[in-house]
């Protein structure tokens, strides 16, 4: 098997050898697979349409495409507070630069294009002898802007009431922690709609106290300010953690999640077994889960 | 109404996370996600703050768009078509998808680079972890490897 660029060390190589032909045939089968960040690109709705082929969306939604995407999205190495500061002042340079060209600038600028334009339409008239109409499409690329439609989605959000678990309520911490403190105050800017201020306590809360709580509002907070891909993974870790109480509420948010996060299979599944289950999101669940089959399945 | 500089620290995280989410490259991810503020420093008089970070997270994925559609290496994958492969899938394969003791992490981290073939720097760069950590989560990978393998015939 041919090694990476950099080589196989010994208890590497200890282990492929005693792989032996098993792994030259897992990698024959993904041998053509499109490459992860590609995967997640398709997942999260944003390919253009050419490359979003059935190939991709196919490898995207696979058992080994997900797995892959999984362990991608378990990674968080937010930017650092220079990295923060950095890109702030490149887009304040960037604004400046724009400013000093100015309006004189931009005056000479359309002038130009549309003399250009102007001349362009009259060689293409006379070239063809057809009306302005019969044009070539422009080659310019269409401005990217943000869509006036907001997206509809199969399930609803609801921002649910504050409550605590078991693992909190008993919460007993060294001395100098104010766990209690320090996670009252993240609830109260959830409570005040501050869900921006509620994820960067509960992120700094997390590497401390990685309980349940603190991914489960973590995971709200992001879903209710619309990053709904940033809420997949501590909604997930809340899952993991999550007592027989707060269960239901744990896979409907993080279905909620999914779905607005493009990972509409995923949504479908967790759905499906809260639908199996009797709990106060049985009924919702089980119609929601048709709704989202039907979105899934290929256009006849 | 909130200044740039409020909109900028209240959501930069999650247009950076999201941006991280929809390419390859952290580099990239930075990218996208200062053509977001400058957007939105163009449009923010006529933009409802409300729509925040929403109207961010479209930008982010309408130049995400364009990052790939200006992207040569992915353009191979247009034309091929799905080829699904009928057989079993190796018990090997099996036991990567299946195994409980691997988490994501690590798991992505096997297949990256042992039937991807990466180096670790690549494997860094397309998780976002550092080499030191790629190095541990493949060592307690290959352990439970070899354990699986030494404690059947098969895996």
């Amino acid at each position: 098997m041919k090694p990476p660029a950099d080589g196989w060390n010994r208890d590497e190589r200890a282990v492929l050898d005693m792989l032996g032909d098993e792994l030259e045939a897992v990698r024959a089968r993904h041998h053509d697979d499109p490459p992860a960040a590609l995967l997640r690109a398709a997942q999260a709705d944003a390919l253009p349409e050419e490359l979003n082929t059935e190939k991709v969306r196919a490898a995207s939604q696979s058992e080994w495409g997900r797995a892959l995407i999984d362990g991608l999205d378990t990674v968080e190495r937010p930017l650092s507070g220079d990295d923060e500061q950095r890109l702030l002042a490149r887009v304040r340079k960037a604004i400046r630069s724009g400013d000093r060209s100015g309006v004189p600038w931009n005056w000479v600028r359309w002038v130009t294009i549309t003399a250009a334009a102007a001349i362009a339409i009259v060689v293409v008239v006379k070239r063809t002898g057809n009306s302005p109409a019969a044009l070539p499409a422009s080659t310019e690329p269409v401005p990217t802007v943000a869509q006036s439609e907001p997206p509809r989605f199969v399930l609803a959000l609801e921002k649910p009431e504050v409550k605590l678990s078991a693992a909190v309520l008993t919460f007993r911490g060294a001395g100098d922690d104010d766990f209690v403190g320090q996670l009252t105050k993240a609830l109260d800017a959830f409570r005040a709609n501050d869900y921006a201020g509620a994820d960067r306590q509960l992120t700094v809360l997390e590497k401390r106290h990685p309980i349940f709580d603190v991914y489960y509002y973590q995971g709200l907070s992001r879903l209710l300010a619309g990053d709904a891909a940033g809420a997949v993974v501590p909604l997930q870790k809340a899952a993991s953690l999550a007592d027989r109480l707060f269960a239901p509420d744990v896979q409907w948010f993080t279905a909620v999640a999914e779905e607005r996060s493009g990972q509409l299979t995923r949504a479908r599944d967790r759905l499906a077994d809260l639908c199996r289950t009797s709990n106060p999101y049985s009924q919702r669940a089980c119609e929601a889960q048709k709704q989202l089959e039907s979105s899934l399945k290929p256009p006849s | 109404m909130d200044t740039f500089e409020d909109l900028y620290r209240r959501h930069v995280q999650a247009v950076f996370r999201f941006a991280r989410s929809l390419v390859g490259s952290r580099e990239t991810a930075e990218d996208l996600t200062s053509e977001a503020f400058l957007a939105l420093h163009r449009n923010l008089a006529s933009i409802d703050q409300s729509q925040l970070p929403g109207w961010l997270i479209t930008v982010v994925r309408n130049r995400a768009r364009d990052h790939w559609r200006r992207s040569t290496v992915e353009q191979r994958y247009v034309q091929q078509a799905s080829e699904t492969p009928a057989v079993e899938p190796p018990q090997l394969e099996r036991w990567l998808l299946e195994c409980r003791d691997l988490k994501p992490v690590h798991r992505t981290c096997l297949m990256l680079r042992y039937v991807h073939g990466m180096t670790r720097a690549e494997v860094a760069a397309a998780t976002g972890l550092s080499e030191i950590q790629v190095k541990g989560h493949l060592q307690y990978a290959l352990s439970l490897l070899r354990k699986a393998y030494l404690g059947a015939d098969t895996v």
